[in-house]
């Protein structure tokens, strides 16, 4: 018998696919994930949009100005052309800033507010306001004039020293420091990169990111492995073995696995597109911008392309194939459906260390930050490749490149369980006893020298 | 020759659970292999369907190496096989296209077979006026029985060149064995090529010619069932008298086998014997009312084989 003899599983596929295709719970959470993406975001678009800023009454009768920095700036007329134009302004000279606000605080029945403008020694202007804490002011009218007048003041202070915008841009720009080390001897030595740590929506972000990969492979590995232990345990492989040779069998149903898994994924994407379109018919641009930005948290996917989201699709494939293959050894290790369980120990055991790789990552990142070297190595292992990589790389805390390498990793340890897989499966799919341990497999595929048994 | 199995020899560890097995069909029928539980029948129906790989020996189709993929054959396995919570159409019709049936001829020969063996209320839900059409069935749904029949359907769907039936009776009510052995003959008049493994011995001689006990891997008797009969000789003897007879089969000194109403059965050395004492029953004015000389039963003989090697080990 042809151990490699792969006519059949075509069949094997397409009966396997079709029956899960017609499985209530496919479907069912299949429709319960598309009325999800395509409701869910309209819902959101529209509660977001339905908010409508209320608008500010504005109370406040007049700012005073108390210029320390003698800018040719003309105060008076700061809230011209805006909605704050019946706010008076004052420039006083009489009293000082602190004298006012000492009278100020004590007032209850005055809707005025005050405002220094001072320059401090380490250069920059200072805009300090005061308000009546006893008068009937809202903050958020505060708020508002506070803001328009440091619109007003920004503007005229670029005015008052006569450059344009574009030179104010570009002065404006971020100054970027870097602190060289030196040792003893005058030479520069490099510093470890600092490990920053994450807020807690990336921290979200990411540990989502690992539980969405744990929940794919072990759906599609139960779903192999339960898929052979049905077929071992009420004898049907009997009749499927005249005409497919084990590894065609398990070749089929792990396609099939990865297929509905695609599906599954791919009209999950055609919902959201389906949302998008409709939101863009329903709702102005502005309010579905407002709405995603009111999603702080998807910030954190910084690594967000069409190259690294390709990595990311090919790598949890490949991490379903490696523990698909396992879950179907597994499976096959056991003879009823009720020794699955323990037959699946070796199994959820490296499946639980390689996720659980991930979720250290993530709460060491939450606490304080890893150094990057260490997310790498985590990322290599291939058990943990298909946790830690996707989630890591989406959010910009791997480079393509060690992407690729734990792919190319996880690939040849998935070539070689599968070459493993076939030395032993024949046996293995016939095996009818108590359960398979690992050392009977390794003694099945003749690593270990031993007895073998029916 | 049609169908010859040499020499074939599976072990798993030191543990050899087929040793040098060889027989051969040399034209359509139905050939028996008969073992007690383990002696290693269904491995070697495995070998010879090409499920397992065989340490050595080998299986040939008309002088050629068989390969069940490139085959017709068709199997009832003796633990029936049957998906619990898929519908039964898709699998008769999984299985069909495993065997290269096309989807259309597929259906026309499950119609057939649903008929023939009246399962058709499984197979197509009926939709009864006002009411909701029936879910189809599941193989969890249905009696063992009926699991059985769709077992049978799908070994015959592909109208197999050879057949192999591992206990094909075993669980079957009287009237569905009837229809069971009829569908057996017919397929039997086709010039088919049957191995059939059963334990039950009075379904083996009704089908077979050739027989092979297996013991433990070995076998340990083989040949034409009649040949191996004859070699017995005509050494029981029925017999059954109005009167007791008790004193007669004393003076003969013969050992009682069993005692029942329909009459004793006694182990005689042969016809002569057999003769004096029927001569010493009339002479005794005895009433026979049954008196049959025959061979010993494949029951008996397989008991004698199979069950004396039991008691050695």
């Amino acid at each position: 018998m042809k151990k490699n003899d792969y006519r059949g599983w075509q069949e094997v596929f397409r009966f396997s696919f079709m029956q899960g295709v017609k499985q209530k719970s496919f479907t069912g959470f299949l429709i319960f994930m598309c009325v999800l993406l395509i409701l869910g975001p309209i819902a959101l678009t529209f509660f977001q949009s339905g908010k409508e800023p209320e608008e500010t009454k504005v109370t406040v009768q007049k700012l005073y100005i108390f210029d320390e920095v003698n800018l040719a700036i003309d105060y008076e007329n700061a809230f011209e052309g805006t909605d704050l134009s019946d706010v008076d302004v004052e420039v006083r000279s009489d009293i000082t800033y602190e004298e006012y606000k000492t009278n100020i605080e004590e007032l209850e029945d005055t809707k005025d507010l005050g405002v220094q403008i001072g320059y401090e020694d380490l250069g920059y202007f200072q805009l300090n306001f005061v308000r009546p804490a006893k008068a009937d002011l809202s903050d958020e009218e505060c708020d508002m004039v506070i803001d328009t007048f440091v619109t007003f003041f920004e503007e005229a202070k670029r005015k008052a020293i006569d450059v344009t915008e574009e030179q104010m841009a570009f002065i404006n720009q971020a100054v970027n420091t870097e602190v060289l080390f030196t040792d003893e001897s005058g030479a520069i030595i490099e510093e470890e990169e600092a490990a920053e740590g994450i807020s807690m929506d990336e921290y979200f972000i990411l540990l989502g990111g690992i539980m969405v990969c744990l929940m794919i492979i072990t759906l599609n590995g139960s779903s192999v492995a339960n898929a052979i232990v049905t077929e071992k345990s009420t004898r049907v492989v009997e009749y499927l073995m005249i005409n497919v040779r084990p590894m065609a069998l398990i070749v089929g149903k792990i396609l099939s696995c990865i297929c509905l898994t695609l599906i599954q994924f791919g009209v999950m994407g055609v919902s959201y597109l389906i949302s998008t379109v409709i939101q863009k018919a329903l709702f102005s641009q502005e309010q579905i911008d407002a709405t995603m930005d009111s999603m702080s948290a998807l910030q954190a996917f910084q690594g967000l392309n069409v190259v690294n989201i390709i990595l990311c699709i090919l790598i949890i494939l490949m991490g379903i194939l490696f523990f698909s293959i396992l879950a179907g050894l597994a499976g096959a290790s056991v003879s009823k459906m009720e020794e699955l369980a323990e037959g699946m120990k070796v199994y959820q055991m490296v499946q639980v260390i390689g996720s659980y790789i991930g979720i250290g990552i993530c709460i060491m990142e939450m606490m304080g930050g890893v150094n990057p070297l260490i997310i790498n190595i985590c990322g290599l292992i291939p058990i943990s490749t298909p946790f830690i990589v996707p989630a890591m790389l989406l959010t910009g805390r791997m480079t393509v490149m060690v992407a690729l390498i734990g792919f190319v990793l996880l690939t040849l340890l998935t070539v070689l369980l599968y070459i493993f897989a076939a030395r032993v499966y024949e046996s293995m799919i016939f095996y009818n006893g108590k359960v398979l341990k690992l050392k009977d497999i390794l003694t099945i595929s003749g690593v270990r020298s031993g007895k073998g048994g029916k | 020759m049609s169908l010859e199995v040499k020499e074939l020899v599976k072990s798993y560890g030191d543990k050899t659970v087929v040793d040098h097995l060889s027989f051969s069909l040399k034209e359509p029928g139905v050939y028996a292999l008969l073992g007690t539980n383990g002696a290693g029948k269904t491995t070697s129906i495995r070998m010879i369907l090409g499920m397992l790989a065989k340490d050595s020996g080998e299986v040939l189709w008309k002088g050629k190496p068989m390969d069940s993929m490139n085959m017709n054959i068709g199997y009832l396995a003796e633990e029936r096989g049957l998906y619990p919570k898929y519908e039964l159409m898709d699998q008769l019709l999984y299985f069909a296209k495993l065997k290269g049936v096309a989807k259309d001829v597929a259906k026309e020969r499950i119609a057939y077979w649903a008929k023939r063996l009246e399962v058709e209320e499984y197979l197509y839900p009926k939709q009864t006026k006002g009411k909701k059409k029936e879910k189809p069935k599941m193989a969890d749904q249905l009696s063992k029985g009926n699991q059985q029949k769709i077992q049978l359907m799908a070994a015959l769907i592909s109208e197999p060149e050879i057949l192999i039936l591992d206990e094909p009776l075993s669980g079957l009510d009287p009237v569905n064995t009837d229809l069971f052995k009829e569908i057996i003959r017919e397929e039997i008049a086709k010039g088919k090529y049957l191995i059939m493994s059963s334990h039950q011995m009075a379904t083996i001689e009704e089908f077979c010619k050739d027989i092979t006990i297996l013991n433990r891997g070995k076998v340990v008797l083989q040949g034409d069932l009649n040949e191996i009969k004859k070699s017995y000789g005509r050494v029981n003897l029925f017999i059954k008298c109005d009167e007791e007879f008790d004193d007669v089969i004393a003076k003969h000194g013969l050992e009682v086998l069993n005692d029942t109403p329909d009459g004793k059965q006694l182990k005689v050395t042969g016809e002569e014997q057999a003769k004096h004492f029927l001569k010493d029953l009339l002479a005794a004015d005895k009433t026979v009312v049954r008196f049959e000389l025959r061979e010993p039963s494949l029951h008996e003989i397989f008991v004698e084989k199979a069950g004396a090697q039991h008691e050695e080990e």
